[in-house]
């Protein structure tokens, strides 16, 4: 693709450019790509605004919960459903651990429960494993690892 | 009485032939005639929908002062093609519910029609499609440019569509920093 050399562009409008944005595709790496482009176009992506209508128009589910084994440790962890690039991002990369076990390494105490998801944020609520009563509740981003 | 009666006829006949006509008649920037279908022009573009409502379309060619001829032939190429591969019941559906339809991908015969496009004449389209209020062919050319950056990274970006880095090299470590969980650590 040749350097594109014109006076004007849709791209130097901010209506336009925010709906050529909007129909970039739903992989992890594509907005935060777009935010290292230019400092305007930063500003568009990461505008709440903009990130609604984003994802309104991929309504598509990004990822599944599951949960998995690690080092003899149960994880309730997030994949992409979409083949990240490779060398972009790992699968599996955002975890937490769905069993805590109290510090004497005994039975399970408590567990991570998932409750629902809005907006990209996924609610959880940590019930302890003896009395049902809930004890924790935690909002995860698992996009951004927060 | 006699002569003035026949031109007031003469004159009623040809504004109900007027308006029987069933296409309209744009005129580019550079002053070039299309022929588009009126049901079609309606349907697809808010802008012309209102221009025949209101009466405001000229029977020797609606100045569109804002479009070259490239693109507003383009325009009228993607009104024929789009009227030729509706099925006749869709055409029942009116232009409001057509235009707050949610975006759908492309089909076959509108990427082909993007496909050829220039990158000038890509760029020309999205803004006669924005002028126009033509909401489908706007979705398909962002679509189209959107497929440019795909895969691409943001170098690549700036460097195909000529945009210049106004970062500096720390607020691009900070934003990279930012965004760490995204990508690979170099």
């Amino acid at each position: 693709m040749g350097r594109h050399s014109r006076r004007a562009s849709p791209l130097d409008v901010d209506d336009l450019l925010a709906e050529i944005l909007l129909c970039l595709p739903t992989l992890p790496t594509s907005l935060p790509c777009a935010s290292l482009v230019c400092a305007r176009w930063r500003r568009l992506v990461t505008d709440p605004i903009f990130l609604r209508r984003f994802r309104a128009c991929h309504w598509e589910p990004v990822g599944v919960f599951h949960t998995i084994f690690q080092s003899g440790r149960e994880h309730l962890s997030f994949s992409f459903i979409s083949d990240p690039p490779p060398g972009s991002i790992l699968h599996d990369r955002f975890s937490v651990p769905a069993r805590c076990q109290d510090a004497g390494g005994g039975d399970d105490v408590y567990t991570w429960n998932v409750r629902g998801c809005r907006h990209g944020r996924v609610l959880l609520i940590n019930m302890p494993c003896y009395d049902r009563k809930v004890h924790q509740f935690l909002v995860w981003n698992p996009l951004a690892c927060e | 009485m006699e002569v003035d009666k026949g031109k007031g006829e003469a004159e009623e006949t040809r504004k109900v032939a007027e308006a029987d006509r069933d296409t309209v008649t744009l005129k580019s920037s550079d002053g070039k005639l299309f022929e588009v279908s009126k049901e079609a022009a309606a349907r697809l573009s808010t802008v012309l929908a209102g221009m025949i409502a209101g009466g405001s379309i000229d029977d020797n060619g609606t100045d569109l002062k804002q479009i070259g001829s490239e693109a507003l032939e383009n325009v009228v190429d993607y009104c024929n093609k789009h009227a030729n591969s509706i099925p006749s019941a869709a055409l029942i559906s009116s232009s409001i519910s057509f235009n707050t339809a949610p975006f759908k991908e492309p089909e076959e015969w509108e990427r082909k029609f993007v496909d050829r496009l220039s990158h000038d004449a890509l760029f020309d389209l999205v803004e006669a499609a924005n002028f126009l209020g033509m909401e489908r062919l706007l979705d398909v050319t962002c679509h189209k440019i959107s497929e440019m950056m795909k895969g691409k990274s943001p170098d690549q970006i700036r460097e195909v569509f000529n945009i210049k880095n106004d970062y500096t090299k720390e607020e691009l470590e900070e934003i990279r920093q930012e965004l760490a969980w995204a990508f690979y650590d170099d």
